[in-house]
């Protein structure tokens, strides 16, 4: 779907529109970032409907009984456990390792004492070896301070990686977010700030990469 | 009742019992006054917010809620019907964002729709899963029973200029918006329930939402609200 989805955009806010173009219409906007920017816009306008209405106060019980339960659930979880379970799968199949192994390295990310320092300031890194489809392979994962740079280099062979949480901006401006993968070709060259929230990534590296740039701190 | 009887059910301003804009004289969307960009006063504070609480911080989680919690319940009551049911849902949807603050970005979109998305599509998908019946109209809240106090002042002027600009849509054009937002119908069962073709229907929801954001975002609008 080539053509920009103007048209369609304001039924897909309100979902209104009809399943089978929906899919094409979100396709279109995850590619296209003039259509994207008007759905956002035309959601924002649509959300204000909500302010027409008289606000309706919640029993002061009802705030003491949120904030209650998130101090259980930040008390009981390591942080991030909670949010990685969700990747255990995709991990799996990242790494070409077995579910159970990616459950053991979400438990892994979770431990702030398996973390090493990394290449640059507010950048640390986990090794793991990864399945047999990429033995050789340097793997593990790499997380970002809020806007940590990730010094310039280059991919001597080709390098994939999926974004766990928050997200980094590209030199060429493109945002990758939690849940999205970014793959590079052997030979390229980047480098990357992760998101004010930071970021969280596992990646995985075949050849190895040649830094462009000096490491030294400051 | 037939179709075309409850056509003749939406009359201006008022969608399934409720009058979302009781008591505003029409006017055209030209004479809005000083309606500023909505949110710019608490977006910035919003995104801060948000931020501090991925990071963990409850005290930050109780401020987004104090603001936002009185809109979700407003419209979660709206979509189901009964407070309780309501109060559940918005307790979930910040239970949601505490967890997943640090996936907000800020580029697409306010807090404010970011949290209000999330209990819309709850909201609806409780609705449809219970019966799908009308809503009981007494329990349907009314514009003139503003709550008295504890609302963010942050949002006040926002409310009026929504109020304004809804009230400068044509009714057919509101219903759609009302129909599609808060009882969750598809353009086809809209053009059912309003007994308008289906391509009214489509064309009614651009033009409300075209005309709903020019009257909320003008030129140039100066800022704080008239």
């Amino acid at each position: 779907m080539n053509d920009h989805v103007d048209t369609l955009i304001p039924e897909l806010v309100l979902g209104t529109l009809e399943d089978e173009l929906r899919a094409d219409v979100e396709l279109h906007l995850e590619r296209c970032a003039r259509c994207a920017a008007e759905a956002t816009a035309t959601g924002e306008a649509l959300s204000l409907l909500a302010l027409a209405l008289p606000p309706e106060h919640p029993h002061p019980t009802a705030r003491t009984r949120l904030l209650a339960s998130v101090s259980e659930q930040r008390g009981l979880e390591p942080m991030g456990r909670g949010r990685l379970a969700a990747f255990v799968d995709q991990l799996a199949s990242f790494f070409d390792v077995t579910v159970e192994r990616a459950r053991t390295l979400v438990d892994l990310v979770s431990d702030r004492s398996a973390w090493t320092i990394g290449p640059a300031t507010g950048v640390s890194l986990i090794h793991i070896l990864p399945g047999p489809r990429f033995a050789g392979a340097d793997a593990g994962f790499v997380r970002m301070a809020p806007g940590a740079r990730f010094p310039r280099h280059r991919h001597t062979g080709d390098e994939a990686g999926l974004i766990l949480e928050g997200g980094f901006t590209d030199e060429s401006g493109v945002v990758v977010r939690a849940g999205e993968r970014h793959q590079l070709a052997a030979g390229t060259s980047h480098d990357f700030v992760a998101l004010p929230e930071g970021c969280l990534f596992a990646a995985l590296v075949q050849g190895g990469i040649e830094f462009l740039e000096s490491l030294a701190p400051d | 009742m037939s179709f075309h009887g409850a056509k003749g059910a939406l009359t201006p301003c008022s969608i399934g019992g409720y009058d979302l804009c009781v008591g505003l004289v029409e006017q055209p969307i030209e004479s809005v006054k000083g309606p500023r960009r909505p949110d710019a006063g608490a977006a910035g504070g919003d995104t801060a917010l948000v931020a501090a609480v991925a990071a963990g911080d409850r005290a930050a989680l109780a401020r987004l809620y104090d603001r936002y919690a009185p809109t979700l319940l407003a419209v979660g009551q709206r979509i189901l019907g009964g407070r309780r049911e309501a109060e559940d849902l918005v307790h979930d949807v910040f239970l949601e964002a505490w967890r997943q603050a640090a996936s907000y970005d800020p580029a697409r979109g306010t807090v404010r729709s970011w949290l209000l998305v999330r209990l819309r599509s709850r909201a609806l998908d409780r609705h449809r899963a219970s019966s799908g019946a009308p809503l009981p109209i007494d329990s349907v809240p009314r514009l003139e029973e503003r709550a008295a106090g504890g609302e963010d002042p942050a949002l006040a002027p926002d409310r009026v200029a929504v109020r304004r600009a809804l009230a400068a849509l044509p009714s057919e054009q509101r219903a759609v918006l009302e129909l599609g937002y808060f009882e969750g119908l598809s353009s086809s069962e809209i053009a059912l329930r309003t007994g308008a073709p289906i391509g009214t229907v489509k064309s009614r929801v651009a033009t409300a939402l075209a005309r709903l954001r020019a009257g909320l975002n003008p030129e140039g609008a100066p800022g704080g609200a008239g």
